[in-house]
């Protein structure tokens, strides 16, 4: 399973859950606070605010960083889909310098020694990559192609299954998402990723008792594995209980604090609940981990957007955008923070 | 606040909506398309007139 793809996916339907429904009044007040700050700027000098606070901000983020994990991962991916795998590898670890908890990028190197100890061809894996390269330029309607047609070569790839599951996530498809994954867990039944994603598409068809079951299955299946406790934390969001909530999410962190998600569920929930300087703590957390966790500067952006500070807003939902290049939110808050009020 | 500058914003506004709408729409999510839409008209109607 695509971990960080359906993560970022959800902590963005979380993050950006008042577009459509409750906070859109939140975000009209907040269109109305910074019609009210703009007022009383243009009687001031608008300049110097705005340009102090864009510096503070980057002494905590690499916002004009250009070398970073998905720069890397991106060049890896290209060069893997032309069957260059040593070149892909170089990048790959360079990647894992940056962030060595990105499961995507140890699931793309076991592939690459599967061909290379001749476990499958060149030929498929060269298939697989060129799907992934679609994944990152945004072309899912062409990835499921590819990964469909992975899958007749090869029915046993549950790598495959489990790609097209997490397409199928960000389509709002979950009951494909269910057949995907479970047909990836058959054919790899130890993987704990998988009762993960199970666990995380029967919470979004609102069945939170299958929800429970998967997520309590990997954690027998593997304790330390933090993903369960997200999962837990999101089914409690949903049935509303959300101090329970967040206590799951700082359990997986104490589990395992090198990985950005914990980080980003509580930056999404105390967003959601209105603590917005809260949020944003763990949202820049989660960058210190992730330099490149595009649904942590998403929530930045949000989060200033919320706080009337749209100036601020816009650079971390550009960000977002440049790393995520097929979630619609980002684009949505940025053209909110860009409205001319 | 000059005229240049604001359509230069609603330019950067209209280019985001326009964006959000069709993966909103790929993504079957006919609310969040409906949302751009509207504010994708509403910066029509402000730049014509």
């Amino acid at each position: 399973m695509n971990k960080k793809f359906f993560i970022s996916f959800l902590m963005l339907l979380l993050l950006f859950y008042g577009c459509s429904e409750k906070p859109i009044s939140e975000k009209q007040k907040a269109i109305n606070t910074y019609k009210e700050k703009q007022n009383k700027l243009s009687i001031v000098n608008s300049q110097s605010e705005q340009i102090k606070d864009s510096n503070e901000d980057k002494i905590f983020l690499p916002l004009t960083k250009e070398a970073t994990s998905f720069t890397f991962s991106k060049k890896g991916v290209g060069y893997a889909s032309q069957g260059k795998f040593d070149e892909a590898k170089e990048q790959f670890n360079k990647a894992l310098e940056v962030y060595k908890a990105d499961t995507t990028i140890n699931e793309i190197l076991n592939i690459i020694k599967d061909a290379e100890e001749g476990v499958i061809s060149e030929n498929y894996a060269i298939r697989l990559f060129k799907a992934e390269n679609h994944i990152i330029k945004g072309n899912t309607q062409q990835a499921i192609t590819e990964f469909q047609e992975a899958i007749q070569l090869n029915p046993r790839c549950a790598y495959a299954y489990s790609k097209l599951g997490a397409i199928y996530s960000y389509l709002g498809d979950y009951q494909k998402v269910i057949f995907c994954i479970q047909k990836a867990s058959q054919i790899d039944s130890n993987n704990v990723e998988y009762l993960y994603g199970l666990g995380m598409a029967y919470n979004l068809l609102k069945q939170s008792q299958k929800a429970i079951t998967e997520f309590e299955k990997a954690i027998q299946m593997n304790p330390n594995y933090a993903g369960s406790y997200i999962g837990l934390g999101h089914v409690y969001f949903s049935m509303g209980q959300h101090q329970q909530a967040i206590a799951e999410f700082e359990k997986s962190i104490q589990i395992n604090p090198d990985i950005s998600d914990g980080y980003d569920e509580l930056g999404a929930i105390y967003n959601f609940l209105g603590q917005y300087e809260k949020s944003l703590v763990y949202n820049k957390k989660a960058i210190q981990i992730n330099p490149d966790d595009g649904a942590a500067y998403a929530g930045i952006g949000i989060n200033y957007f919320y706080l009337g500070q749209f100036q601020q807003a816009i650079p971390y939902l550009q960000k977002s955008i440049q790393i995520n290049l097929v979630f619609p939110e980002p684009y949505y808050g940025l053209g909110l923070a860009n409205w001319p009020v | 606040m000059g005229l240049v500058w604001l359509i230069g914003q609603y330019d950067e506004a209209r280019e985001a909506f326009q964006k959000a709408k069709e993966l909103f729409q790929s993504r079957g999510n006919l609310n969040m398309t409906k949302a751009a839409e509207k504010y994708l008209n509403k910066i029509k109607a402000l730049v014509e007139n």
